[in-house]
């Protein structure tokens, strides 16, 4: 189910009705749960179990954990709440990755192996609440959390829809203290903006270009070096326009059903540096590597080399995390090695890095865009095929080449409708609190014309959000 | 309760939310009522609505059914080849599949008794399918399937036919936005390609021939490369086959001829790899077409090379070899 659809919006009125109908403070966390249950069987009803599975392991291993006298055993406790979510996470996420690569190795050595792959589907938002809730063991071992004694509670910050498939990843400190106070419904101008900015962001931006981008990286070797470029810097819009267009969703969710989520997203478009667009981007999962990994490796505090290497163990991670491919992990190499390099140019003040605002800016904008391709491209040819058009430049501007004079113009105005909207929204701070503080009648104009443009612009078929296969 | 009423929501939320849908119901009803004057695909349904309403009594004789390719025959040199020299008209359209030529049939003015359905060789071999953008503008200018066309269909694999059968009216009117897009690029395509005649393509009821530029060598090269990429398959689709039979006897019933033509191919189409595809698809209306008693004017490899202007379209003096030997075809 899908925040864009039809279904969705019936699905969320009648939890509105509902949540009127039990105002208690438990039966609405009840009703919030059952729902957040039924939102996620929606994709797929037997991965249910999975959410169960993983609330039951860290409420358990929380609260043994936190009960332990002796710090070895919060230690023995704490490793099987990672044992226990990772084992679920692995196999589910890159058993067949590992099943591929296994049989190419065989095949490889001149082996014909005759064993059956079976062909596991991944849960949709594993690798997001499988990271919640290990968060929240985490925290309790490291004594920064006291575990929740309600069951009711935990399970809701595990499943709470809004967030469950694609973020923000929301912290247990954060969250739980919000559970343990009466929420109120909160339906003013605020959330609805910003539910209106993530919804155009990704059915106006995003699923425009979406269509544009498959068409080219289908086939990236049939098209000119110039349309590849365009495609690359498509994508880089509508990775950006989906995935914050999915957490503006989320957030106004949660502010509409009275909880906070965490942003996820600052204008990372117009980050200087790697380090700084990694602060700026996907927030929730960069703090989480941060709090979680980086740090426990001794983050930079144990001389250069090791911080170098716990970077690039970070990203290599982090390119796992993504999805299982040689793309993400070729992605989080190249990652790695451009934030080690920014460092060191940083570091030692070569090539203008930081110093030239312009400079620095082009720079961290091509690393991400260019990284993207490994990105998006999951197969060893379409990867070859855009790697080769994008490099090695062939020079030829035809337009009209291929038919593409009959797609190509309105995704063109996406891009440029959204460098618009980007750079005033980044002017005035942000677009929703520009058209809140507007008189009330331009307020109506303005919504009226939202409307107009928001139906208008809607592709008919509809397309996921990226990260849910995350 | 006065309370609860402050904390769900601002009246300042509901009317604004309110104006969201009014903008939402004004383009709705902005696109019902420019669908056919944008430059999408309502416009030549419409033109063809227009046409068949506009002569209730005095309607063509023959009419031409097909794609962008049979965009260049002349329905008035046909019309004055012929001996009582009939109203002909020429009704393909761009994309238009045996299905739309179907839709299409059902609202033709009695008067006409002969309908050629012109064919591409290469779409042969593919399942006969709808797009279901086209099905909308049909739909809008009030062409359905009828219980004729389900029984025609029945047992076949057709893809998108499933969704334009099922779609609500209600549905199919919300799915009418995707004009506006597809309007704006047509636009621009303008600005960018003057040397085609979009309108008409659109308005032309009797040569409608849009296109005024022949492709340059090496991109007819890498073009017609990839037409033998794509087009690699050997059988005929056996679903193409059982309804192009239906048609037929379903026509002969109701009294009309209908001819298939089979359109020129591109003659580079038969170099290379591209040969031995041009063998088996001679071979295919042989043993597929012709054994099935399918009335088949086999044209595939009538044209010369410079009678194209890409790998698919042929120019008007095309159009016109194609004619010439139609007509004699006909009149034999």
């Amino acid at each position: 189910m899908l925040f864009q659809t039809f279904h969705f919006l019936l699905f969320f009125l009648l939890l509105i009705v509902l949540l009127l109908v039990f105002r208690q403070h438990k039966s609405r966390k009840l009703v919030l749960l059952a729902a957040s249950y039924i939102f996620y069987m929606c994709f797929n009803p037997v991965f249910i179990f999975l959410i169960l599975y993983s609330t039951f392991i860290d409420f358990i291993t929380g609260r043994k954990i936190y009960q332990s006298t002796h710090r070895n055993t919060a230690r023995k406790w704490l490793t099987l709440s990672l044992i226990a979510n990772l084992l679920v996470l692995v196999f589910f996420k890159y058993d067949n990755f590992f099943q591929d690569n296994m049989l190419a190795i065989f095949r490889l050595m001149g082996y014909q192996p005759s064993w059956t792959t079976v062909n596991v589907i991944l849960p949709v938002g594993i690798s997001f609440y499988t990271f919640q809730s290990l968060s929240y063991s985490i925290d309790i071992y490291r004594k920064k959390l006291t575990p929740t004694t309600s069951a009711l509670d935990f399970a809701l910050f595990v499943s709470f829809f809004p967030q469950l498939v694609a973020g923000p990843i929301v912290r247990a400190r954060e969250f739980l203290p919000q559970l343990e106070r009466q929420a109120h419904l909160k339906f003013d101008q605020e959330g609805l903006l910003l539910f209106l900015r993530g919804l155009f962001k990704k059915v106006v931006i995003a699923d425009n270009l979406g269509y544009f981008v498959a068409a080219i990286y289908n086939h990236p070797d049939q098209y000119t070096s110039l349309i590849v470029w365009l495609a690359a810097f498509a994508f880089y819009i509508q990775v950006y326009c989906d995935f914050s267009g999915y957490s503006d969703m989320a957030i106004a969710l949660g502010r509409m059903l009275g909880y906070r989520l965490p942003e996820n997203f600052d204008h990372p478009y117009f980050a200087v540096n790697m380090r700084s667009f990694w602060h700026r981007w996907h927030i929730s999962l960069s703090t989480w590597f941060r709090d979680y990994l980086y740090i426990p490796l001794g983050g930079s505090k144990a001389g250069p080399y090791r911080m170098y290497a716990n970077l690039f163990v970070v990203f290599f991670i982090s390119g796992l995390w993504h999805g299982a491919g040689w793309n993400f992990i070729l992605w989080s190499i190249f990652m790695g090695l451009v934030f080690i390099a920014e460092r060191i140019c940083m570091n030692k003040r070569w090539l203008g890095i930081g110093k030239d605002l312009l400079l620095s800016w082009g720079y961290t904008q091509f690393c991400w865009l260019f990284s993207l391709l490994f990105f998006r491209n999951e197969g060893k040819d379409a990867l070859i095929g855009s790697l080769k058009k994008f490099v090695l430049f062939d020079l030829n501007f035809s337009i009209s080449y291929m038919g593409l004079s009959k797609i190509l113009p309105f995704p063109l105005m996406m891009m440029v409708l959204f460098l618009v909207l980007h750079i005033f929204s980044w002017r005035v701070g942000s677009i929703d609190q520009y058209i809140s503080q507007l008189i009330l009648w331009k307020r109506v104009v303005a919504f009226i014309f939202m409307g107009m443009l928001l139906y208008l612009c809607w592709p008919t078929g509809e397309r996921p959000f990226i990260y849910f296969q995350f | 309760m006065l309370q609860q009423k402050r904390t769900i929501g601002s009246r300042e939320f509901l009317i604004l939310l309110l104006c969201l849908i009014a903008g939402m119901v004004i383009a709705m009803v902005l696109t019902h009522y420019l669908f056919n004057y944008t430059k999408g695909p309502g416009g030549r349904p419409h033109a063809i609505r227009q046409a068949i309403d506009g002569h209730p009594d005095k309607g063509p004789e023959v009419v031409i059914l097909g794609n962008s390719v049979a965009l260049s025959l002349d329905a008035r040199r046909i019309s004055r080849q012929l001996d009582h020299q009939p109203l002909v008209w020429n009704l393909a359209s761009a994309g238009q599949s045996l299905l739309e030529a179907m839709l299409l049939e059902t609202e033709l003015p009695a008067s006409v008794e002969t309908m050629l359905f012109c064919l591409e060789p290469v779409h042969l071999f593919e399942p006969v399918g709808v797009n279901y953008q086209k099905y909308i503008a049909w739909h809008h200018n009030g062409f359905r399937f009828t219980t004729t066309h389900k029984d025609l269909l029945s047992g076949l694999h057709v893809p998108n036919l499933a969704k334009c059968l099922e779609s609500s009216s209600f549905q199919i009117e919300l799915d009418k936005r995707f004009v506006i897009p597809t309007a704006f690029n047509f636009y621009l395509t303008g600005f960018i390609r003057s040397d085609l005649n979009i309108e008409k393509a659109r308005r032309d009821l009797f040569l409608p021939y849009a296109y005024s530029k022949e492709l340059r060598e090496p991109v007819l090269e890498r073009k017609l490369q990839l037409f033998h990429e794509k087009f690699s398959s050997t059988a005929i689709d056996i679903d193409r086959l059982k309804l192009m039979q239906r048609i037929y006897h379903h026509s002969r019933k109701n009294g009309r001829r209908i001819i298939f033509v089979l359109l020129p191919q591109h003659p580079g189409l038969n170099a290379s790899k591209g040969a031995l595809w041009f063998r088996n698809l001679s071979n295919a209306v042989d043993t597929g077409l012709l054994a099935k008693d399918i009335p088949v004017l086999n044209f595939h490899s009538l044209l010369e090379r410079e009678d194209f202007i890409d790998p698919m379209h042929f120019d008007v003096n095309g159009g016109n070899k194609v004619i010439d030997s139609l007509v004699s075809a006909l009149t034999r």
